[in-house]
């Protein structure tokens, strides 16, 4: 990455593998490269968009960050620090400023404890705050996230699946954090309510000057949050690049080709085929050479056999793939004509940019 | 528009509020066979408690081991014989509800002691089989993936072995080995210090910590040898070594039946660990403490009450099977299950006493029975808002 400084996370080579084991001596026959060499990173007040099909890893690097799960190699740094060594006071601080908000707003809250108690925990176990006072702070965040402080002493079941999203919100803002991971916020909820989230979510981070690394399986959804967007394939980052750059002037076959299947059909134009056929090859046994060459439409010799490392054709904009050469940024083969289609101004509909 | 979106959602208002206690019994309610468990559950519960007042003290209201030997096999509601009988021995109203039996000891009294035996030995039994459970259950479901280092097992098995020979009698080899476990555990303590402080690389010992199997293998593996015999005939071979009391016979029980509960608590767990709010939890920064007790035991225990109720039934059932075959409580304590032992030989000359204390059995362990499937019925979220 192009500057150390000023750099809220950094993730570095990160790897998560998944041991496969068989017969009655647990014997690792394989794995499961879940995240493999993933590297970003997202600065203060930014949010990063990751994107990719479902199965592609993006819950798992979350976790990982988060340190909910180990990690299998790569290192992780919040502003500084190796978080993969913090310890004691030290981990509590990193909890204090990393948090999560999940994909199922329905797993995500413990029947059993009113929702005061629910968003409360966090407040108490750090000490922020305790009695009476503790209330009204948790008060003030269910009104903040758009509910009643008179919802205190109520449980999750009597709630819908929007206004539960907004509690496990609340719980995630009650400790003041930097970054709040948000693992497919909206795809639970109904696309009535997902603007409403995301809405919020744009409130929170002006008012609270809280950076996200917002993971969804929709680009419609991330590309109205994103300040920089990465695409995700296989475990592996394809494509990163800033907002703009990700919509003008694609340059990953796999980026080109979400971004055709997102596309609305226009009036007088003919609607473009999805140019991705197949399904995603077995995580068990992934493809040799680009683990996108079994369904890449431009693929060449040499992306069988030989993996693409990671180039960076201009500044921040890197991609992963043969074809695209650091001199020539233009997006390979008949892509282009594709591309040219796909120009249009970010943020034309539906949700306001955050 | 946009901003008053972000709040429109909310101001409807919620439904009444509806407690999960009115919801589960709403269910419950609609399911008369579990409803007449409960009724028959409680009616116990009220005979056992007044059995145990009304049956024990200096001179109780209803004497149990009163012996009247010109009253031997009476019917029930059969008179008391004024002439032959002191006022102070004679039972209460001057009647025998259910008889006498072979020593003319009143039926109905040894019944009210006898329900106190079994509701006693049912909570107690099951009370320990259920703590040991969710001990084993919770510890292999939260921290089972951990392995144990072979030091771990060499300092176990030396721990274990002085103990055995202590038991034994053998005090000698006994501290020897005690003093090595001691040893061992020492070492492994300064090595996880150190391993703890200094970084990555290679240290000295390194040889002896290596894993051997998880801790879930260990738990689970001794709840499938354990469950290899069949727990009567281990009731059996252990209350034949232990001087049988009412104590001894609650214990073994108890300590024979945790299994179930155990995988129970397991699986439970393993689920629970996977949910999101356990994660966050956990991203909060709670401590292991407070994520197994305010998040994964409230929401595991349900299913365990449940099947503790039919565990009761079980015990109650094991306890007067001891009895029967004269392996249970000693015979100055009435059990249900003495009763009907007793009855055994009269069968033609006085079936009431084989009947009554029979029928109680079937009666209780069959509302038991209900009762928790009643339970299992109205807590199965499934099977709510219907
Ligand atoms: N606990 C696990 N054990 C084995 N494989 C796993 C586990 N969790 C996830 N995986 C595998 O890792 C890959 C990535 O999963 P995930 O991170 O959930 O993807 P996404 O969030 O993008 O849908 C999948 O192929 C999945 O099968
Ligand atoms: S490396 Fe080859 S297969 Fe992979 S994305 Fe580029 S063109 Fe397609």
């Amino acid at each position: 990455m192009n500057s150390t400084d000023n750099i809220l996370l950094e993730v570095r080579n990160l790897r998560k593998y998944f041991p496969v084991t068989s017969g009655i001596f647990s014997r690792v026959i394989s794995s499961v490269k879940a995240v493999d060499n993933v590297s970003f990173h997202i600065k203060p007040g930014e949010t990063l968009g990751l994107v990719g099909e479902s199965g592609c890893g993006k819950t798992t690097l979350s976790r990982v960050i988060l340190r909910l799960a180990e990690p299998s190699g790569g290192e992780v740094y919040f502003e500084g620090e190796d978080v993969f060594r913090l310890r004691g006071d030290r981990l509590r601080r990193f909890r204090k400023n990393v948090q999560i908000v999940f994909q199922d707003p329905y797993s995500s809250l413990n029947p059993r404890l009113s929702i005061g108690s629910i968003i409360a925990e966090g407040i108490g176990a750090h000490g922020i705050a305790r009695g009476g006072k503790k209330r009204e702070i948790v008060e003030g965040l269910l009104e903040r996230v758009g509910l009643s402080a008179g919802y205190y002493n109520r449980y999750p079941h009597e709630f819908s699946g929007g206004q539960r999203q907004r509690i496990a919100i609340a719980r995630a803002l009650s400790l003041n954090p930097k970054l709040i991971v948000c693992d497919e916020p909206v795809s639970a909820l109904d696309v009535s309510i997902q603007a409403q989230i995301l809405n919020l979510l744009g409130e929170l981070k002006r008012d609270f000057n809280l950076s996200y690394l917002f993971i969804s399986h929709d680009l419609a959804v991330v590309e109205h949050v994103s300040d920089r967007i990465a695409t995700m394939y296989m475990g592996e980052i394809t494509e990163i690049a800033g907002a703009g750059e990700f919509y003008s002037r694609p340059l990953h076959p796999y980026t080109i080709a979400l971004l055709s299947a997102n596309l609305l059909p226009e009036p007088g134009r003919k609607r473009r085929p999805v140019i991705l056929r197949g399904d995603v090859p077995s995580p068990l046994d992934p493809p040799p050479g680009c683990r996108f060459h079994t369904r890449c439409p431009v693929a060449e010799d040499v992306c069988r056999v030989k993996r693409p490392e990671p180039v960076e054709v201009s500044g921040g904009h890197m991609v992963r793939c043969h074809l695209v050469d650091r001199k020539d940024p233009a997006p390979p083969g008949f892509l282009a004509d594709l591309t040219l289609m796909l120009h249009k101004p970010a943020g034309e509909s539906g949700v306001k940019p955050l | 528009m946009r901003n008053n979106l972000s709040t429109g959602e909310t101001s409807r208002d919620l439904p009444e509020e509806v407690s999960r206690f009115a919801e589960a019994w709403r269910v419950f309610k609609k399911n008369t066979p579990a409803v007449w468990g409960l009724v028959i559950f409680i009616a116990f519960f009220i005979v056992a408690v007044a059995g145990w007042f009304l049956t024990t003290g200096e001179t109780p209201v209803l004497d149990p081991a009163k012996v009247r030997l010109s009253e031997k096999l009476l019917r029930p509601l059969s008179p008391v014989n004024t002439d032959m009988v002191e006022p102070g021995d004679r039972p209460v109203f001057g009647i025998y509800l259910l008889g006498t039996d072979d020593l003319g000891r009143d039926v109905f009294a040894r019944m009210m002691q006898g329900a106190w035996v079994s509701l006693t030995v049912g909570f107690v039994a099951v009370g320990i089989s259920v703590v040991i459970g969710i001990i084993l259950g919770g510890v292999a479901g939260y921290y089972g993936r951990a392995r144990i280092k072979f030091m771990h097992v060499l300092c176990f098995i030396a721990f274990f072995a002085s103990m055995i020979l202590l038991a034994s009698g053998r005090k000698e080899p006994a501290l020897d080995l005690f003093v090595t476990s001691l040893l061992l555990a020492t070492v492994s303590a300064v090595y996880h210090y150190l391993a703890a402080r200094g970084g990555a690389g290679p240290r000295p010992l390194d040889f002896l910590f290596f894993d051997t199997f998880s801790v879930d293998t260990l738990i689970m593996r001794f709840v499938d040898i354990m469950l290899c015999f069949p727990s009567f005939f281990l009731i059996l071979t252990i209350v034949a070594l232990l001087p049988p009391n009412i104590y001894n016979i609650m214990i073994v029980i108890g300590l024979t039946s945790w299994m179930g509960t155990t995988r129970f608590v397991r699986a439970e767990f393993l689920s629970l660990r996977e949910q999101d709010f356990v994660s966050a939890a956990k991203a909060l920064g709670l401590s292991d403490i407070s994520i197994i007790f305010r998040h994964m035991m409230p929401n595991a225990i349900a299913p365990v009450l449940v099947s503790a109720t039919i565990g009761i039934a079980t015990a109650i059932l094991t306890e007067a099977g001891l009895s029967f075959l004269g392996f249970g409580v000693p015979p100055p304590h009435a059990t249900w299950g003495n009763i009907l032992a007793g009855g055994e030989r009269f069968i033609f000359d006085a079936p009431w006493l084989m009947y009554i204390p029979g029928f109680s059995i079937l009666t209780v362990v069959l509302s038991f029975n209900l009762f928790g499937e009643g339970l299992r019925d109205a807590m199965n979220p499934k099977l709510r808002k219907r």
